[in-house]
């Protein structure tokens, strides 16, 4: 399989290892665990191994990211904000295609900006780290190469298929030097510029290799000899050449006949010697008049092969469309004996060979930001169509599986995880369930990243991540003796067992102390405390301490009234009775009777069945007492009200 | 690319057997032929030891981390017989000591945390037992006879959601406990729970010597169960199912050497797997479902000069 070989080794120097083999786990989502390891079993003899004393390591591997670079951050943030937006544009039905050029561009100016912000950065930087970003900067200087021809051939088709004009634009975009050699030329405005400058035909040639007459014409005007009658017929070959242009009122027929007309009398021209008074003129005019022979002369002066292609479609096929492009550049790269990374994905691209370009793009060492945007635009251009070795179109696996992968990645950053979990969602199979492995895994870290988890967790409905990680929570503060905080947590999780652990903690901390924490949180609990129902018999504890502590009379019966129904709610915790009980005798014994004869009977049930408890044995005889008196106290007034 | 991002020295008499991050990769714990249990706690590159944990009598073969919602909980099985659960509580203290096993126990693992907190172990006696906290008791169930002559390694299948599962009793019940084991008759079983008992649903047979290890890899995305598992035959095998009735194996590769150890990344896209031939390689399912090499760890022939990488 290819994969296999192109597969890397890695070697770590580890004496131990060598000698004993290794084990790996992994750790996360980008890092392995490795140690030395040798297996021995409950029937090896149980002695040290022949290998102690030794040292053991155990070392931590992470797979470079290289998006996780600063200098790259802004890149990563608003290629996002793009993706995200063309995701939004998807559903409506309108012709899709204007908006996603709009955006491909977008994408473009991103990637411009980082390539120009990569450069300043390199000069900035001390040396030991200067290769890395040279490095960086042609990963991404290749890459905007790459999207900016896709973006020609598969996203802007302009009428008529007719590639050469925009081809031109790609080439003269990315080869500038011969162009900016003119023009320094040009602004000297000298008499002589063939005399003054050594480059100058150097400039003629490759403008005119791009393409651009009008400069050439310019040069030749500056020429030393530009008065002589040669380089006044070939100043007016150059200015009547026709050039197509979709929107120029010609058909592509009537151009061709245009075209040759004007080539045919060209290379009479040349045959007649007309040009024969400078040798670099005359093979300027046969380059022009698309000669083959001096194409491949004046090779001298590009930096590719897809240079000399736009020229050779320039001069020989101006008119052709995406198929024959295809033909030309095959030509073209075979001769060239094109072999570098680049050459293999451009001429895959004008191969229309997609599946073959995505497979090249995924080895950019970008980490997969290319592979993963580009194919999204081009799937929702609907420029995709893949089909593996058993005839099955795959094309959208292939899709969500790039995009899964570049999300998976930012997801191991501390603070670009963010950004990553928003592409899950653009993946209908694997996103979400993937998303919530991930998102579990997230150290947890500060408040603020916490809520941020259980946000993203809340907004796709994985409750199972809300409450585990609000469980840790609650757990870590419980640990950090913070109850109210843990109680505060166990709510957010709607986590109604864990919520009665820590309502325990509260009870049995009164019970020890005489005091109830966090009075502020209990007192807002609000129907929050029905998830539990220890939490609703603390809530409504604190009520009737609240109650107990105001002296009014009003409120002593409020809180007689609450005591009772707390005794008889079925809520009350086993330790917590004999407070309970203790409780209701200040109120037994109050001044004015405030418990009725049905709640004094209520008070003695309880104290039958609960009042066994060894801290209450006390005080169980001077309960009775004052239920009995109570009772004789509330029958009477109860008779006399019923006199009435 | 990939580079060294921390060596953690262990401090270690003799060889360690196994060494597990937590669930954050915050900490680490390792476990060693010298009968001691040590975490370290990792933060930017530096190590420090947080523990070292004295209880075993024999050597330690295996730690497990609990998940952290149960706070921090560590156990630990040794050829000693016993399986040890620790917590951090202010300081590591035994919490459980399980002594029920008539052998070594060589592996241990914790249940998925919707579960509860349970832990799986398997030993050398054949059986496996099922240990489950009630607040603060632990209740042991055991699997007589699960592997004859021994068990080597026990692995919990992800909590899948039940409208996944075909098998599930009642699709509201929650998902169902399931386990993979490997051992020394030369299988895979995997066992279900079944009200409250455990029973073996079913049998794997590939590997024509002991099972090594068996790892149950992440459920994320269609309803797919992906198992992988290693033997000293030097095979490595990949079980997949769509309903966790019926079975199929790829053999992923037939190595140099006995392989010890496989371990699927957290989202269950690759697959590590590392033994006696000093190697540890990453393997993925491509989108035509063949298992690729995409990238070879080698250890101890490293030149010291050069130590990060090198490209075949």
């Amino acid at each position: 399989m290819a994969e296999v070989s192109n597969a890397q080794i890695i070697a770590i120097p580890d004496d131990v290892c060598r000698r004993a083999g290794l084990a790996a786990t992994w750790i996360g989502q980008n890092k392995i665990g490795v140690h030395a390891y040798k297996h021995i079993n409950a029937h090896s003899k149980d002695v040290p191994s022949s290998l102690a004393p030794c040292e053991v390591k155990v070392h931590c591997l992470r797979q470079e990211v290289i998006l996780f670079e600063p200098a790259l951050r802004k890149l990563v943030n608003e290629s996002n904000g793009v993706f995200l937006a063309i995701q939004k544009i998807k559903n409506s039905t309108e012709d899709l295609r204007p908006e996603l050029l709009k955006y491909s561009k977008h994408y473009r100016s991103i990637l411009r900006a980082c390539v120009e912000n990569l450069q300043d950065v390199v000069e900035k930087s001390t040396p030991d780290k200067k290769p890395t970003f040279e490095n960086y900067l042609t990963i991404f200087y290749n890459v905007e190469c790459v999207w900016h021809l896709t973006e020609i051939l598969y996203v802007n088709v302009v009428p008529g298929d007719v590639i050469l004009p925009q081809l031109l634009e790609w080439v003269r975009f990315h080869f500038p030097s011969r162009e900016l050699m003119a023009s320094k030329i040009l602004a000297k405005k000298s008499l002589a510029a063939d005399l003054d400058n050594v480059q100058y035909w150097e400039a003629a040639i490759g403008c005119a290799l791009h393409g651009k007459l009008d400069t050439v014409r310019s040069l030749l005007a500056m020429h030393s000899k530009a008065d002589n009658p040669a380089f006044g017929t070939a100043e007016n070959a150059i200015r009547t050449m026709p050039v197509y242009n979709v929107y120029g009122g010609y058909s592509v027929n009537e151009f061709n006949m245009r075209w040759k007309h004007w080539q045919f009398d060209l290379s009479s021209q040349i045959e007649s010697k007309t040009f024969s008074t400078d040798r670099n003129l005359e093979l300027l005019m046969r380059l022009i008049v698309g000669e083959e022979l001096v194409l491949w002369e004046f090779s001298k002066y590009t930096e590719a092969w897809y240079e000399l292609l736009a020229a050779r479609l320039f001069y020989s096929a101006p008119c052709s469309k995406q198929p024959e492009l295809a033909r030309h550049a095959n030509h073209i790269a075979e001769k060239w004996r094109a072999g570098r990374y680049l050459d293999h994905v451009i001429l895959a691209l004008m191969e229309s060979d997609l599946h073959q370009v995505i497979k090249e793009i995924q080895h950019m060492s970008d980490n997969g930001w290319f592979a993963a945007h580009l194919i999204n635009l081009l799937y929702n251009c609907g420029r995709l169509d893949i089909i593996d070795k058993h005839q099955i179109n795959v094309t959208s696996q292939l899709h969500e599986s790039l995009i899964l992968d570049y999300a998976s990645t930012l997801m191991g950053h501390h603070s670009l995880w963010q950004c990553g979990a928003s592409y899950f969602e653009h993946c209908p199979a694997q996103g979400l369930t993937r998303l919530q492995a991930l998102l579990e895994s997230i150290p947890l870290g500060s408040e603020a990243r916490v809520n941020k988890i259980i946000e993203i967790a809340r907004q796709k409905h994985m409750t199972n991540v809300v409450t585990s990680v609000s469980k840790i929570q609650g757990m870590k503060c419980i640990r950090q003796g913070r109850l109210g905080n843990a109680l505060a947590w166990a709510l957010k999780a709607q986590d109604g067992a864990f919520a009665t652990f820590i309502a325990d903690q509260f009870l049995k901390n009164y019970a020890k102390h005489g005091e109830l924490e966090c009075q502020d949180l209990l007192e807002n609990l609000g129907s929050c405390m029905l998830i539990s129902d220890r939490l609703t018999f603390l809530g409504l504890y604190r009520k009737y301490c609240e109650f107990h502590q105001t002296y009014g009379l009003g409120e002593f019966k409020d809180a007689a009234a609450l005591l009772v129904s707390l005794l008889v709610s079925n809520l009350t915790p086993k330790y917590f009775w004999s407070i309970l009980l203790t409780d209701a005798i200040p109120l037994l014994e109050a001044e004015d009777a405030v418990l009725s004869s049905k709640d004094t009977f209520e008070l003695l049930q309880t104290v039958e069945e609960h009042g066994n408890d060894p801290k209450f044995q006390d005080k169980i005889d001077l309960f009775r007492l004052a239920a009995a008196r109570n009772l004789a106290r509330a029958l009477n007034i109860e008779g006399c009200l019923g006199d009435h | 690319m990939v580079s060294v991002l921390n060596t953690v020295d262990t401090g270690h008499e003799d060889m360690i057997h196994d060494a597990e991050m937590d669930y954050y990769g915050l900490r680490l714990a390792t476990c060693s032929s010298d009968n001691s249990v040590k975490i370290f706690d990792l933060k930017n590159g530096t190590q420090t030891l947080a523990a070292d944990l004295k209880g075993h009598v024999g050597p330690v073969w295996q730690v497990a981390w609990a998940h952290p919602k149960f706070g921090n909980i560590l156990a630990s099985c040794s050829y000693d017989r016993k399986v040890i659960i620790w917590k951090e509580l202010g300081e590591w203290t035994k919490i459980y000591e399980h002594a029920s096993h008539d052998s070594s126990v060589n592996s241990v693992a914790w249940a998925p945390h919707e579960f509860g907190l349970i832990l799986a172990c398997g030993s050398s006696d054949g059986s496996i037992s099922i240990l489950s906290n009630n607040g603060d008791t632990w209740d042991a169930q055991k699997i007589p006879n699960a592997h004859t002559i021994g068990c080597n390694a026990v692995s919990w299948c992800p909590a899948i959601e039940p409208g996944y599962d075909a098998t599930a009793p009642h699709p509201r019940s929650g998902p169902v406990k399931r386990l993979a084991t490997g051992g020394c008759d030369n299988l895979v079983k995997i066992w279900r729970e079944d009200n409250e008992r455990w029973i073996e649903e079913n049998k794997l047979e590939a590997h024509s010597d002991w099972v090594r290890d068996v790892a149950w890899a992440p459920a994320v995305g269609p309803p797919r169960a992906a198992l992988a598992s290693c033997s000293q035959d030097r095979r490595v095998v990949v079980w997949t199912s769509t309903d966790c009735t019926s079975w199929t194996s790829t053999v992923l590769n037939v190595f140099e050497d006995v392989i010890w150890n496989v371990s699927w990344s957290l989202t269950g896209g690759i697959l590590a797997v590392s033994g006696g031939d000093n190697k540890v390689s990453l393997w993925r399912e491509n989108s035509e479902g063949q298992w690729a090499c995409i990238s070879e760890l080698n250890k101890g022939q490293g030149n010291l000069n050069n130590p990060e990488q090198r490209a075949l």
